[in-house]
């Protein structure tokens, strides 16, 4: 678990970068200098009555997070290199936080092919495609029993371009 | 980490735990951090590169709730004069009272007077009201039964101000309690009368002091605090009301703030949501049924003037008036009937004293059934003041086809009919084959509010001195 000072915490999101072929091992062929930038961070989804009177929904910092609240994590990667990043090679990985519940359907990246894992991370496949066993039957899977979630983003990733991937969980 | 005890309010030491744990699932414990750790693999030119990872976490906050739900359906039975000081089964008020927070707290209680205010969702509504002599709460934790068990229960004491009860230990999460509210009910009471009260729980330190604001800008009643909406602190376990709203419009606020004296310290208005308090309702109901009963008694012949109805149940017209000489044919019929609006006489049962019929004298001078040797006609239907007072309680009672005099005819409350033979509840073998002292017994089931029912039978005076 990774703790962070307090000033790193309110700004809810951690910049990493990675320069390839000087934290890469001897195995990996350096290349052209590449660098990707990732942060994670995390809002909380916040309903909220308009002045229509219409229950709208909003992202709000994490305030006060109580069980039940629903969160968005949003994970922003971006290509800080001078060489393109290769399409397809982009694998964004994922395990659900604990005490968390993944909503279904809120797993969004453009560009990019999202899977599941029921299996922590073992396997993956699209939801359709994800089954369990329920009292030796095989069942379809349903969002309560992703245990990961992993984007791959297709296109090629231009040196200077950026993208993000999301998605909401319930606080158990 | 700053925690709940690191914001002011004490120590939440856990003194022991409550009677029962429910499996409530409140959530996440507070204090917990969650973190989200994320992987980014890439490739360049077709060379992996390193993997990038990064992460965030926040710390769940304490979101404290207390949950006052009443276990009574209806308004609870108790007679005048009902005490619970030595006494065990004492019908009481129960409720359930839960931690529903994601960590521990302390709860104290309140009860408002409701004055007789009509509780939602029973189905019994009193009229009138009444004040209750003395009025306690117990922890229902010898065995958890709904009634007061002296010796067995635990009575909750006041704090210094006398203005609320406490319960004797921090619940722990998800922990629950049976609480009972038990009274000292007045010997003037009065049949129907309704004694209602809401309890309030609210959330407390660890002192047992009433929580008076949170740090999401929410405010118990009363408290005379300044909201606060602390700022933002992804790291630090903040305190939020999330107690849920009641919806049932007795069932109001309490000031523990200022409130004196047990019960009262009611506000005005519904109990709402985030006021770190709770409340519901309960009652009780003086249970009296008002079964009346009343005889009657009429000479349907005598030798010298025959019959006073014709073979159809009329009256014959004219001066045909039967006396009650020697030899005449007398019906007895008593009726009875439940004049309380709201309770059921139970198993009810009628007796009928039949003093020896040895002389005339007698107040109930009888050979049984018709002796007379002549037919003697019978009227269709028979009607009865119930009440013996001034008052006039007119009940009709249609007799049955009445084939032998020498039976008991009998219709209960249900009205369902029978027939008993007068010979099987009265013993013969008096002077001349008279009955002797005895009794007729009717049982006649349960009597629910507005049903009557009766029994007939028949006599003929005594002939023999």
């Amino acid at each position: 678990m990774t703790h962070f000072s307090k000033d790193s915490v309110l700004c809810f999101a951690r910049r990493v970068t990675v320069v390839a072929g000087i934290v890469a091992s001897a195995v990996l062929a350096p290349v052209a200098a590449a660098a990707v930038a990732m942060t994670d961070s995390v809002q909380k989804v916040e309903r909220y009555v308009d002045a229509d009177g219409q229950v709208k929904r909003r992202l709000v910092t994490t305030d006060q997070v109580i069980p039940g609240d629903e969160l968005r994590y949003t994970i922003e990667f971006a290509n800080d290199g001078r060489a393109a990043i290769d399409a397809r090679s982009i694998v964004i990985t994922n395990p659900l936080p604990e005490d968390t519940v993944y909503i279904d359907g809120t797993a969004f990246g453009s560009g990019t092919v999202v899977e599941y894992s029921v299996d922590n991370g073992e396997t993956f496949a699209p939801a359709a495609a994800l089954t369990v066993e329920r009292d030796g039957v095989s069942v379809p899977a349903s969002a309560a029993d992703y245990t990961t979630i992993r984007w791959t983003f297709e296109p090629v990733l231009e040196p200077g371009e950026n993208s993000n991937v999301s998605f909401n969980v319930r606080l158990r | 980490m700053q925690t709940l005890k690191q914001i002011g309010r004490g120590v939440l030491a856990v003194i022991g735990s409550l009677i029962a744990f429910n499996a409530l699932a409140a959530g996440t414990d507070a204090g917990v951090s969650v973190t989200n750790n994320v992987t980014l693999d890439y490739s360049v030119n077709g060379g992996g590169q390193p993997q990038v990872t990064t992460s965030t976490s926040f710390v769940v906050d304490s979101a404290l709730s207390v949950l006052v739900s009443a276990n009574d359906t209806d308004l609870v039975n108790v007679t005048a004069g009902q005490t619970f000081s030595g006494n065990t089964a004492v019908p009481s008020l129960s409720f359930t009272v839960t931690n529903t927070s994601n960590t521990s707290t302390n709860v104290v209680l309140g009860v408002i007077d409701q004055n007789g205010t009509p509780v939602t969702g029973f189905a019994t509504t009193g009229t009138g009201s009444f004040d209750e002599v003395n009025l306690v709460l117990a922890l229902d934790d010898g065995i958890v039964n709904g009634v007061y068990d002296d010796g067995s229960d635990t009575l909750l004491a006041l704090d210094a101000s006398g203005g609320y009860f406490v319960l004797p230990a921090t619940m722990a999460e998800d922990a629950s309690a049976t609480v009972l509210v038990v009274i000292d009910v007045p010997a003037a009471a009065t049949a129907d009368e309704q004694a209602t009260y809401t309890l309030v729980a609210a959330l407390a330190d660890a002192t047992d002091t009433p929580l008076a604001l949170d740090e999401s800008g929410n405010l118990a009643p009363n408290s005379g605090a300044v909201a606060t909406n602390n700022a933002d602190d992804t790291a630090v376990n903040q305190i939020v009301f999330t107690d849920i709203a009641t919806t049932d419009a007795e069932d109001e606020r309490y000031d523990f703030f200022n409130s004196t004296t047990i019960p009262n310290g009611g506000i005005a208005g519904l109990d709402t949501s985030s006021n770190a308090q709770h409340s519901d309702s309960s009652g009780f109901i003086i249970a009296t049924a008002n079964l009346l009963v009343a005889k009657v008694v009429e000479v349907l012949f005598d030798p010298i003037s025959g019959n006073r109805y014709d073979n159809n149940g009329d009256l014959v017209p004219g001066t045909n008036e039967p006396k009650a000489l020697p030899g005449s044919v007398l019906m007895w019929v008593i009726g009875f009937g439940n004049e309380d609006p709201v309770f059921t006489a139970e198993a009810v049962t009628i007796g009928d004293n039949i003093e020896d019929g040895a002389t005339v004298a007698d107040s109930e001078p009888t050979d049984e059934g018709n002796q007379s040797g002549s037919t003697v006609n019978v009227p269709g239907e028979v009607v009865i003041d119930l009440d013996t007072g001034p008052a006039v309680v007119n009940r009709t009672f249609t007799l049955p086809a009445i084939t032998d005099l020498d039976d008991v005819y009998v219709e209960n409350c249900a009205g369902t009919a029978s027939v008993q033979g007068y010979e099987a509840q009265v013993v013969l073998g008096g002077p001349d084959g008279n009955v002797t002292a005895d009794e007729i017994s009717v049982l006649a089931g349960d009597c629910a509010p507005s049903e009557d029912g009766f029994f007939v039978y028949f006599t003929t005076v005594n002939t023999a001195n």
